[in-house]
């Protein structure tokens, strides 16, 4: 009798497959923290929160992996097409994201996404909003600790070029040649993930030289007020434009 | 079957709806949701640096607005844009005491050319000239013209204080006579509010400084030198960085390798530490670290522009025959007066083309200390251009001068010639007391007219 109920429990391939997959995600997810590549795909807050995720997948994969073959099962080895596909999906995905060279996004995909003349709002202003007076605050506030975004969030809640003459510029960012021979040096602002990453850059008023699209700089130097296409626009004079290895965060939040 | 076509079908409509949305929006008014106006009390009235800003629903056609925006009485300015908001930006200061008017006129477009419809318009006043000084009765006070007195202390000893009119705040110093340790207070002459910070620090304070955005605090703390002989008084002297947004003390050990500190200063952008040594040598520092620059001997740094590119010092040197004089430092050095005259106590405009200062005329040198005050315009160079203010009293002495935002006015404080005898001579070396009764003149730049004279003395233009 008991035996018999036994046989009817099959085992199904597809199930063991879908909880190994399951238990891969999860081990796929950790390893990219544990490698301190994450920061590539998502924000430092976010990161330990991934890794915890990853952890809990592995371990539900691995409780129902014991309990599947705890248990006296028949294993049922076919597999329907529409399975197989979704497992194919899933396979796909894991592989492309374990071959996949890591890397932060690039020049291309800020070209793609637009850079100049990009403005902030809404959360990405983090504590700015229109209604602050950041003109005067500009007029005296020192900017040497102020990335690219911090000066883009000045850009769009105060766009007045005037402003923002003669300020001093010390910056980090990633090379994206312009039209006009200048170039622009740019960072991603990111929210939650790669997804939703905002290029952002300030123009740099000296040609490429020996620079090349996606180098990483450091850039010193001063603001000034240039006319492009008819607008005024602030652009960086450099003073010091030296290479630099890409930082470890490469995204700015 | 069925189940399948009601799902069809819901989505659908929802694909009509936005479909519909979508080709409807570009019909719909363009409109403004918000334009910055304050009231017109005067401590919260606008302020006359401010920018203005009208927030549209939607993509305007920029230059199609910026033909349509009006500002009454015309001011000149700069429009910029982020996203939807226009901003005015006045190439001066706005007047004081003045009613605005902006308007957007109907025709002003969106980019899909549907105009607003209908006049937007929206007035406020700016505020009155306001200052703060200490009374009579060595109290801080936050004064108008039309005598609106609010006081800030009634019943402490101000030794120091220091205004930010972007935060409205005033931070000082105070020694009550118990104990030799120094009390700092805020003040925020908006709400009203005095706030004692750092009540735990057992110090003697001094050099009270602000920056610019009115965001970090500066002061030197003096200390027993716990390692001192005990037959001498040796202190430690560093300097602290207090946010005065967080409410934090940040820094406390900022200039400690600098030896023969006496006396530091905040560049106006907040970037530099100028120091005063021993010798009377006085070096910039970069605030973030790095190395000492020497500048020279010059005794005293008294400010300068907004923006921090123009610098004006005390100059004593042997070069001019130890004569005190303006030097302006713009990356270099030059000396401003005339190497015979005696000039002192210069207050640079907020965009450095104007200056104010005391002088003593050549041919009373010798005899008296009595001091003119003259306003002159700084021509490239740089060098001192026209006049346009020049008063001299034999009677008093004017000495700290200070013009008002708008360069129209200007407060000097000026001592009666008897009470002046022991001040003249201790004025060259450091920070004499001052005589008791000091009084307050204000006069205007452009006609000389004096306006009014009240008890007080270290008056501060609040903006």
């Amino acid at each position: 009798m008991h035996e018999h109920e036994a046989t009817h429990e099959t085992l199904r391939l597809h199930t063991v497959v879908q909880t190994v997959l399951l238990g891969l995600f999860g081990s796929f997810l950790m390893y990219l923290k544990v490698a301190n590549v994450l920061a590539y795909y998502v924000r430092p807050d976010y990161q330990m929160f991934t890794f915890v995720m990853g952890g809990v997948l592995l371990v539900a994969a691995l409780i129902n992996l014991a309990i599947l073959f705890g248990q006296r099962h028949q294993l049922h080895v076919t597999i329907s097409p529409a399975e197989l596909s979704q497992v194919f999906l899933f396979v796909l995905i894991l592989t492309l994201g374990v071959f996949l060279p890591r890397r932060s996004l690039s020049a291309q995909v800020a070209a793609l996404r637009g850079t100049n003349q990009n403005l902030l709002s809404g959360s990405q202003l983090k504590n700015l909003t229109l209604n602050d007076n950041a003109s005067p605050l500009l007029h005296t506030a020192s900017t040497l600790n102020y990335n690219i975004a911090d000066w883009i969030r000045l850009f769009s809640v105060n766009p007045e070029p005037d402003n923002y003459v003669d300020k001093k510029v010390n910056v980090e960012g990633f090379v994206q040649s312009n039209a006009d021979g200048t170039f622009t040096v740019s960072r991603f602002v990111v929210t939650c993930c790669a997804v939703d990453a905002t290029p952002i850059g300030l123009i740099v008023d000296r040609g490429l030289n020996d620079l090349k699209t996606d180098d990483w700089v450091h850039i010193d130097g001063k603001l000034e007020v240039k006319e492009i296409n008819g607008q005024r626009q602030v652009v960086v004079e450099p003073s010091d434009v030296k290479k630099i290895p890409q930082p470890s965060e490469p995204y700015l939040y | 079957m069925l189940k399948f076509s009601k799902v069809l079908l819901v989505n659908a409509l929802f694909l009509l709806l936005t479909a519909a949305l979508l080709f409807l929006a570009p019909f719909a008014k363009p409109r403004v949701l918000q334009a910055n106006i304050a009231s017109g009390e005067t401590n919260t009235a606008d302020t006359v640096n401010q920018q203005i800003k009208i927030q549209f629903s939607r993509p305007m056609n920029q230059l199609n607005v910026e033909k349509n925006f009006q500002i009454l009485p015309t001011i000149d300015g700069n429009i910029s844009w982020a996203n939807n908001t226009l901003f005015f930006t006045a190439k001066k200061v706005l007047q004081y005491h003045q009613k605005y008017t902006v308007t957007i006129n109907n025709e002003a477009q969106d980019i899909y050319g549907r105009p607003i419809g209908k006049n937007f318009t929206y007035t406020f006043q700016t505020k009155n000239h306001q200052f703060i000084y200490e009374d009579a009765h060595d109290q801080l006070v936050l004064s108008d013209f039309s005598h609106k007195v609010q006081p800030i202390t009634t019943d402490k000893v101000v030794k120091e204080y220091q205004v930010n009119s972007l935060t409205h705040t005033v931070v000082y110093l105070s020694q009550p006579q118990e104990n030799g340790n120094t009390e700092i207070y805020t003040y925020d002459w908006v709400t009203g509010q005095t706030q004692r910070l750092l009540p735990n620090l057992k110090a003697h304070l001094s050099n009270l400084k602000m920056t610019g955005d009115g965001t970090q605090m500066y002061f030197l703390s003096e200390v027993p030198d716990p390692n001192s002989p005990p037959d001498q008084n040796n202190t430690i002297l560093t300097v602290y960085r207090y946010d005065l947004q967080s409410r934090k003390l940040k820094d406390t050990d900022l200039l400690k390798t600098f030896p023969t500190l006496v006396r530091f200063w905040i560049t106006p952008d907040g970037n530099t530490f100028l120091v005063n040594d021993v010798n009377g040598e006085l070096f910039l520092r970069a605030i973030q670290g790095g190395k000492s620059v020497a500048l020279g001997m010059f005794a005293d740094y008294r400010g300068g522009d907004a923006k921090g590119d123009k610098l004006l010092f005390l100059d004593t040197s042997a070069d001019f025959n130890y004569v005190e004089g303006i030097v302006m430092y713009d990356g270099d050095s030059h000396r401003l007066t005339s190497p015979t005259e005696i000039s002192t106590n210069p207050f640079l405009s907020r965009n450095g083309s104007i200056m104010s200062y005391s002088y003593v005329p050549k041919d009373r040198h010798e005899t008296e200390g009595q001091q003119g005050v003259r306003v002159v315009e700084l021509d490239s160079g740089p060098k001192i251009g026209k006049v346009l203010f020049d008063q001299y009293n034999p009677d008093v002495s004017l000495e700290m001068s200070e013009l008002s935002a708008d360069d129209q006015l200007l407060s000097v404080e000026v001592y009666a010639k008897a009470d002046l005898a022991d001040y003249t001579h201790v004025r060259k070396y450091g920070e004499p007391n001052k005589p008791e009764n000091s009084q307050l003149k204000f006069f205007n730049v452009s006609d000389g007219a004096e306006l009014l004279t009240i008890p007080g003395k270290e008056l501060t233009w609040v903006e």
